[in-house]
């Protein structure tokens, strides 16, 4: 073949490649605050969704009052999205494609937080007493699995691919115990837990954040790779699990960490102070900033913060985001939904 | 060499394995000890591991020859002992 | 990045169908001779993959290059659809891989089974037989809350048991150790058409690691596969969904002209059609390999070379239930082919 053939060959293999690609995947953010809630296109900062969760219909009689926050925890595929109010014991359900809600699914009495599994065969259900409750999840509804986790101390928990490991605190250690018994298996000594635990998308990092430091944790050689001291207020793994971002506790910035070494990298300075951060699939950082405040004094409401780590752009959320909410502008809450199309799990 | 006396001619073109194996055993099997068996096979894995096989069924592998494109020849001799 | 990622899968999926076109590299026939022959030169090829991808598997790992998925053993997931892939694969005359160099080469028996495969995936993954699959891969056994693998299975008798990378290093080094011994007693073979077994053996199983190095680029962490890019082809070009198109898929579509160049060069490049009641059979058999392999979670190479390779008991379980199958279907055909003549 000539030089020139080939090289008109690589171009045709490279723009399919690149068509193939770009078309894979549709990402969103999910922003709510109270009953209101919009949705944002993390590509051009706008809204396309402005929408209403009709609180009449999971608490019946008290539509009208003021409401917390919701947690936006969206289904492992993306195809649904979970408000979950706390206290309510029901969460509803919003429609990825469509962004209307669609139904309200009924949770166990005191539920505080909700996790899936990575499959999205289950979630798992938090009440703050002694267990986590699992229940089976197929398309945005749920079903009693009549499972049982232990409960591991304070702060958040994190599972493992299939949810039979669940990795926690006792006591300043991090214990990993089997979901079904919670028979401890392996026991890594740590000092300034409680931590709240992050497990990488690979499953094999668990970062801890707490008040007084970050430690990182490699899952299949059972110890810490490294601590950073510091007061942290959580943070997000990279797609890739090879980084995690954590948050400082006072939202002003955010460290750029190695999983594997648990080293920082870099650290980058939000141009608003942050609540919250989330990543896209393609890597992508996003963060909530609940106020615009700035340091210069200008003040606004929510705002979000796309593309943290590469080329900041500030997004004010709409101004009647959060009204009639109990914790008023303040009380913000979002999440990152990627569609997945297939869900490609499960095969080799 | 001078030309081989071939006792039963096999053409195995369209099949792969298992079918040109078991074809081909059994081929070489039905004749007596010494006889020398011809299968014609229209494709690359056949025509390696036909006489491959045959060979450790305890055969003795005369030939193996291209006859063609995309066809292989392979001529061999019943090696079992008479007991 | 991505061109990293296409080049690389273009380039290693070229040497990798090449390779097993030369090597006739048919994992099925691997399989069958175990027990049906005294000659194992292929059964040789597909050891020496492995020995060479146990441990470097595991050094990528120890690098932190790597972190590799393992299977998770799902008992009749793995026992039902490797059995069912077995059954298939010998009515389709060929594994996976053998059906996509054959098809290259164009025996259109190959291409007929290959059409059969995508459909019968297609019915798993997203179509009728989806809710089955559901339901056997719910039985999952694991070590201490863990995907079981030769490495963890102390765990089962001794909780607390923490395997270290030396303990790995001794289990892989036992394994090598063995299939080295017994390729060195391979008997000198005559007649080779196309390349050696360990000729064929060595390329494949560098093709084999390289594939974990450049997936892991794109942060895919597993090696070698064809069901799963098979599924993201088929999703991309039947229904334009494309999601899962990864290092796999490049490599997918880089094997054909790799294999097609091969069997050019060798002069075994011509369209050969079998009689219509084998090419039902093939379809028939494509379609059985199709359910089989996307029930157990991968097939001969997904399972049998990767996931062996991470000493994944889940995938050495799926490897054995193809085995059977592969036994059972050939002594059946044995059975059926020497009626009529006897």
């Amino acid at each position: 073949m000539s030089p020139m053939r080939i090289r008109a060959l690589a171009t045709v293999v490279l723009l399919t490649a690149v068509a193939v690609t770009a078309a894979a995947q549709a990402e969103w953010i999910y922003a709510a605050a109270g009953a209101q809630y919009v949705v944002v296109n993390p590509g051009g900062g706008d809204v396309v969704h402005r929408g209403e969760l009709s609180v009449a219909d999971f608490r019946p009689g008290e539509s009208g009052e003021a409401v917390a926050t919701p947690d936006i925890v969206p289904t492992p595929g993306g195809r649904y999205v979970f408000f979950l109010f706390p206290g309510a014991d029901r969460a509803i359900v919003v429609d990825a494609e469509t962004h209307q809600p669609v139904w309200s699914v009924s949770l166990p009495a005191g539920t505080r937080r909700i996790v899936f599994s990575s499959m999205g065969t289950s979630l798992w259900a938090f009440t703050g007493g002694s267990s986590w409750i699992e229940l089976s999840h197929q398309r945005g509804r749920l079903t009693d699995s009549g499972r049982r986790a232990a409960s591991l101390g304070d702060g958040a928990v994190a599972f493992n691919r299939r949810a039979t490991r669940v990795y926690g605190n006792r006591g300043n250690d991090l214990v990993f115990a089997l979901t079904a018994s919670g028979e401890v298996v392996q026991t890594v000594t740590l000092q300034g837990g409680p931590y709240d635990w992050q497990i990488s998308p690979n499953f094999r990092f668990l970062a801890g954040t707490s008040a007084r430091q970050l430690v990182m944790v490699d899952e299949a050689r059972g110890r810490a790779v490294g601590t950073i001291p510091g007061a942290f207020a959580g943070g997000v793994f990279h797609p890739s699990s090879r980084e995690f971002f954590a948050l400082s506790a006072d939202g002003n910035a955010v460290l750029r960490i190695d999983a594997a070494r648990g080293a920082e990298r870099s650290r980058i300075q939000p141009p608003l102070a942050l609540a919250a951060m989330f990543a896209q699939a393609d890597g992508t950082l996003h963060g909530l900033a609940p106020s615009a405040t700035t340091s210069a004094g200008a003040s606004g409401g929510p705002a979000l913060v796309l593309d943290l780590a590469g080329n900041p752009r500030v997004v004010p959320l709409p101004a009647e985001l959060g009204r009639g909410s109990a914790g008023g502008a303040g009380g913000v809450s979002a999440a990152g939904v990627t569609l997945r199309p297939g869900g490609g799990f499960a095969c080799f | 060499m001078a030309e081989q006396t071939i006792d039963k001619e096999l053409d195995l073109s369209g099949e792969v394995c298992p079918y040109t194996f078991i074809k081909s055993k059994m081929a070489i099997e039905a004749l007596q000890p010494g006889q020398v068996l011809r299968v014609t096979v229209d494709n690359s894995e056949s025509a390696g591991n036909v006489p491959r096989s045959l060979s450790g069924e305890g055969h003795e592998v005369v030939s193996v020859d291209k006859a063609d494109k995309g066809r292989w020849r392979i001529v061999v001799r019943n090696g079992s002992t008479v007991e | 990045m991505l061109l990293i990622s296409v080049v690389s899968g273009l380039v290693s999926g070229f040497v990798g169908g090449y390779a097993l076109q030369r090597g006739g590299f048919c994992m099925h026939s691997a399989f069958r001779s175990i027990a049906f022959e005294k000659e194992h030169s292929i059964v040789r090829s597909w050891l020496l993959v492995l020995a060479i991808n146990i441990p470097a598997v595991l050094l990528l790992e120890q690098a932190g290059l790597v972190f590799p998925a393992r299977a998770p053993l799902t008992v009749f997931a793995g026992l039902i659809g490797g059995l069912v892939f077995g059954l298939g694969m010998v009515l389709a005359g060929g594994c996976v891989s053998g059906t996509y160099y054959r098809a290259s080469k164009g025996m259109t028996g190959s291409l007929v089974a290959l059409t059969g495969f995508v459909a019968g995936g297609l019915m798993v993954t997203r179509g009728v037989l989806q809710p089955v699959r559901g339901w056997l891969m719910r039985t999952e056994l694991s070590v201490a809350g863990e995907e079981a693998s030769l490495y963890n299975l102390p765990a089962v008798f001794s909780t607390g048991f923490f395997p270290g990378f030396g303990f790995r290093w001794l289990i892989a080094g036992v394994l090598v150790l063995a299939i080295v011994i017994f390729l060195l007693r391979a008997p000198k073979s005559r007649f080779t058409v196309g390349w050696s077994w360990w000729q064929t053996g060595v390329v494949v199983g560098l093709v084999a690691v390289a594939a974990w190095y450049f997936s892991a680029l794109e942060y895919r962490d597993y090696g070698l596969s064809i069901v799963q890019p098979t599924n993201a082809l088929a999703g991309w070009l039947l229904v334009r969904e494309s999601g899962g198109i990864n290092w796999a898929s490049w490599f997918l579509l880089g094997l054909i002209p790799g294999a097609f160049v091969a069997a050019w060069r060798a002069g075994d490049l011509s369209l050969r059609v079998p009689s219509a009641r084998r090419l039902m059979q093939n379809l028939g058999g494509g379609v059985l390999m199709g359910w089989g392999a996307n029930l157990a979670g991968g097939c001969n190479i997904g399972h049998g070379i990767t996931g062996v390779s991470t000493l994944s008991l889940g995938s050495i379980w799926a490897t054995a239930a193809t085995i059977g199958g592969v036994w059972l279907m050939t002594a059946l055909v044995y059975r059926t082919t020497a009626q009529p003549q006897t």
